[in-house]
Parts: C-alpha cells; structure tokens; sequence
C-alpha cells in the first residue's frame, strides 16, 4: 500500500489483513507529519494521546470492523478534541486546551479514526491563503512559492502532502473548497445544519460548517456520513425528519451553467478554459448541460463582507482576556481588555471594526438590514433555481494558488471567494473535484451545488466526473 | 470614507487596541472593504425578502450536565482564580 495516495478503503484493507498494521499505519502517519511537514508547515502539533488512541482503535476494530478503525486523520484547529490544545491559530488562544470534544470528534472517535494532530489555518478561519495564522504560514505541498489556499489550508496540504488519509476543516466562505481545488484534493461542506457546529470555535455562526477534505470523493462521502446528523447540541443542526423532507429521489440529470457569473472581470482564462472542458466531459457522460441566469449571486461577496464581520465582532467579543486565552493584566478592566484584545492580528482587526461599524445605530439599516434582505433575494434565486436543474457547475476559485505574498491588500484576498460564497449565503451543500491543471501545472477544481440537504447529487455527480479518466 | 474620529470610536467599542501606525493601515482598509460592500446599496429589495426563512428552534430547559463536571476544566484555563471564582479587576 502507498501510504501517501491511500484511499480510507486501501488502509482499512491493510489494517484488516494484519491488526498490527494499525500500528505501522499510524506511524508512518506521524513520521510523514513530523518529517515531509518541515517546509509545508501544514501541522500546528500532534497530540499526546496516539497511544490511547491506537488502542481504543483496534478494539473498535476487533469489535466492529468500523471501516475507520486506525484511519489516520488531522483536524482544523479550530475544532476541540478534548485535553489537547486548541488555538484557531491565534495569540488570544495559545496554549487553550480543549474542555471537551466537539460533535464531530466524538464520532471519529467512535468510528475507530486515530486523530494524529492539529492543521493550520487563518486565524480565527479569516482570510483564504493560511498566511493570517499568528504561527506562520502553511505552504502548498505541490509548489513551496504558493499558498495551499485557506483557511483550511492546513486541512488540505496535510492530505495533499500525504501525511493524513483525510482531514475536517470548517467553511465558511469557500475555507475547505478553496484549499482543497489548490492543493489537488476534494473538499465539501454539506447543507448549512447538516453537521453540528458543537465544539467548532465560532467565527460566522449562521454559515460556518465543518466538512472533510479527503482524496477521493467517495472517502470524502465516507466521513460527511459519520460526521453529518442531528446533534442537539447545536440547534441549527437539522432533524433527520427535517432533512429527509428535502431530500430528492431522481438521480442527477441537468447541470446549470450560471454563464454571466463566469465572466465575472478577473477570472484567469486558464480556469474557464479548464471549466468548459470539463462541462465538455459532463456532457460526455450524459448529463444536459443549460444555461442558467443569476441575477444577484455576484451579490453573494459584498452580502458576505457585511454579514460575517456583523457576526465576527459579536463572536470574538468573548475573547476578553478574563476566563480563558490570551490575558494581559492592565492598570483597570478596560485596559486589561485593550490590552488582551491587543493579541488578534491584522486580518481578526479589520473584520471586527467593520463588523462593529456596519451594527452601529444608524448605520445597521443600510448595512447589516439590507445585507440580510439580499441574502434571502440571493436564496430564493437560488431555489428556483434548484426547481430547474438538479446542480449548479462553477470552478471552484477564479484563479490557481497564488504565490505566497502575492496579495497584500484585502479586497484581493476576499475575491478568491467569488464561486464558492454563494454556498454560504444561501446554505447549500457544495463540493470541489480537482479538474486537471493550468498552465504553470497548478491544480484546479470544479464546484458543484446542490439543493439544500441533497448531498447525495453532489457525491453522485462528483464521483462520476472524477471517473472520467 | 470613515474620519479618524469614527474609527477611534469603533476601536474604542471593539477595546483593541492600535498604535498610530496601526490606525493608519486599518484607516485604509476599512474604508476599502466598506467601499466595496457599499454597492449593495444600489439594489432594490422588494417586500418578500424582508422576512429571512428562518424558524425557531427551543428546548426545555432541562437535563442539565453532572453539576461542577466541567468547572475544573474551564476555571483552569482562567488568568486569576481564588476560591473557586474567576477574579475580575475592580470595576468601580
């Protein structure tokens, strides 16, 4: 077995011929996150408890044949496993340690996966190239000059790389997609409720989800089906009775092509050349392309850069420097705060300013009110949309990976986000499938969105797109 | 464009602090992004999008965790602990 290209069945296959295999296959993890990851810097540690854990995983094992048991994975850090640090990558939460698990740990957990550490990310999950991170930036396993992309950019170089089978990162804008089509590996993130934000460190509440990053569509299906369900530990997350009411029964069929949005001025030619080629392999397999019109998704980016900075100044107010993380001890209360809060870094800054402009009185109407009335005018296009064709094709980002540096102002970082923020906004499930390369030999990905809670579309059509060759 | 006074004001609501170099800089690209997100202004919205498709979710308030499960944890990841209490510098 290639350790480095495996897929969840090739290790489970291996492991099941020889438990001892668990150990080799845990090792060899550890090694390769311990010795490729020198210049990547895709791990911000690797817990203490491997032991443990390889124990729990072949008693899982032995008992259950869990298809996972000794599958090596790595988490975001801004995911809690319990009794090991958790930061975000940021300076206000160095050294935290995690109280309990979140949602989706437990149930890794229980499926036997050994969870070998933590990946990098943007702090706090705000940015798109991992260079925000207060612990230096990760760098694309495929070319050392480039970004892997973020904020799970940690998540999707450590699977690139080959150290981790898979990975969960969160999503908020495009965090798990983005990473995923530049560093050449699938990313998803389900339906806004289809997986429980229990235990996620919250940066937009109403559009984070976490989802895997895995090397094949359908390992990345293997891990949103353990890590997606009802959890009544995060209200957002729907009742099955809920989802199964959304859920289509025809197989795929149409694909709609948003063709005005494409144009969008910016997109590299590489990634529309790269697209149509692909839409032509769709059409290949069968499925009825159409055209589909958008009116107001272009809308989806500035509706994003006023609601999440909205809900990121009210989820980061909890950092005061008092009950947990960075604390700076001041001549009064005030400036404890100040002082405190001085640890949140240049991209957390800006966010927490605008989001504390756009709530002010007098300015909440015309900001925060009416992005929330474009958000649901962008929703309802898109579930007309959904009355149309059974999913929507984009490429997954406007250009390849970047170099490292490239983008210093934040209006150009935010524009990497263009194709994968309407899954956001609107909540829908959405995947990218590597989709070849571009000129300077960079991967590159192709979206598809699928009606709220229709997962399944996105495993169907992705799977098949990804046989092509 | 936002004046030094708003932005002092918003710092001052945020409690962060920033240096003068750092106001410079955050002058600047706060006064980029919300440019950029003013466009939204311009759209029409009509009346069936003012009410987002959102429905409340409730629970009893029941089945609470095993009292004082958690309380070590968490009050070991305080700065200043006495007597089991989070201390707080003197407000008044």
């Amino acid at each position: 077995m290639n350790f480095e290209k495996a897929t969840i069945k090739e290790v489970t296959d291996f492991i099941s011929e020889d438990l001892n295999n668990l150990d080799k296959v845990v090792n060899t993890s550890l090694e390769y996150a311990q010795t490729k990851d020198g210049d990547v810097h895709a791990f911000l540690g690797i817990y203490d408890d491997i032991t443990e854990q390889i124990q729990l995983a072949k008693g899982i094992k032995t008992q259950t044949n869990s298809p996972f048991a000794g599958v090596p994975c790595a988490i975001k850090d801004n995911i809690l496993y319990k009794g090991q640090v958790c930061s975000a990558a940021s300076k206000m939460l160095e050294g935290y340690i995690a109280p309990y698990d979140a949602h989706v740990v437990k149930k890794l957990k229980d499926a036997g996966v050994v969870v070998v550490g933590r990946t990098n990310m943007d702090e706090f999950a705000m940015g798109s190239s991992t260079e925000y991170s207060a612990f230096g930036p990760t760098k694309n396993p495929l070319d050392l000059t480039r970004v892997p992309g973020g904020t799970s950019g940690g998540s999707a170089a450590a699977v690139a790389q080959g150290s981790v089978v898979f990975a969960l990162g969160t999503d908020t804008a495009g965090s798990i997609r983005q990473p995923a089509s530049f560093c050449g590996v699938v990313g998803m993130k389900g339906t806004y409720g289809s997986v429980s934000r229990s235990g996620a460190i919250a940066l937009g509440s109403s559009l984070d989800q976490i989802g895997p990053i895995a090397r094949s569509v359908s390992d990345t299906k293997m891990v949103f089906d353990i890590i997606s369900g009802h959890d009544p530990m995060d209200s957002t997350c729907a009742t099955n009775e809920y989802r199964n009411r959304h859920k289509r029964d025809n197989p795929v069929k149409t694909v709609g092509v948003p063709r005005k949005f494409l144009e969008t001025e910016g997109v590299d030619d590489d990634v529309t050349n790269n697209f149509w080629k692909s839409i032509d392999v769709l059409k290949q397999k069968g499925y009825q392309v159409v055209d589909i019109e958008m009116p107001s998704v272009h809308l989806s980016l500035p509706v994003y850069y006023i609601i999440l900075p909205a809900e990121v100044s009210t989820n980061l107010s909890r950092y005061d420097g008092i009950r947990y993380g960075r604390h700076i001890h001041g001549k009064n209360l005030k400036d404890t705060y100040e002082q405190s809060r001085g640890g949140f870094g240049v991209e957390a800054r800006r966010r927490i300013l605008v989001g504390t402009y756009v709530l002010s009185a007098g300015y909440y109407d015309a900001y925060y009110g009416k992005a929330t009335r474009l958000r649901q005018m962008i929703t309802k296009e898109m579930k007309d949309i959904f009355n149309k064709v059974d999913v929507i094709a984009t490429p997954t980002t406007p250009t390849e990976a970047f170099k490292i540096g490239e983008k210093s102002d934040p209006l150009s970082m935010y524009f990497a986000d263009l194709f994968t923020v309407p899954a956001n906004i609107t909540g829908v499930p959405a995947i990218s499938v590597p989709s070849g390369f571009g000129n300077n030999k960079l991967p590159l990905g192709l979206q598809f969105m699928a009606p709220h809670f229709n997962e399944e579309y996105l495993f169907q059509i992705g799977a098949d797109f990804e046989n092509r060759l | 464009m936002i004046t030094d006074e708003n932005l002092n004001n918003l710092i001052e609501l945020a409690k962060i602090s920033a240096n003068d170099q750092e106001k410079a800089s955050l002058k600047t690209d706060v006064t980029q992004i919300l440019s950029y997100v003013s466009q939204i202004e311009m759209v029409e919205t009509s009346e069936e999008d003012l009410l987002p498709d959102l429905i409340n979710v409730m629970r009893l308030d029941e089945k609470p965790h095993q009292s004082s499960r958690f309380t070590n944890d968490l009050l070991n990841q305080a700065p200043d602990v006495e007597d089991g209490y989070i201390k707080v510098p003197k407000i008044i």
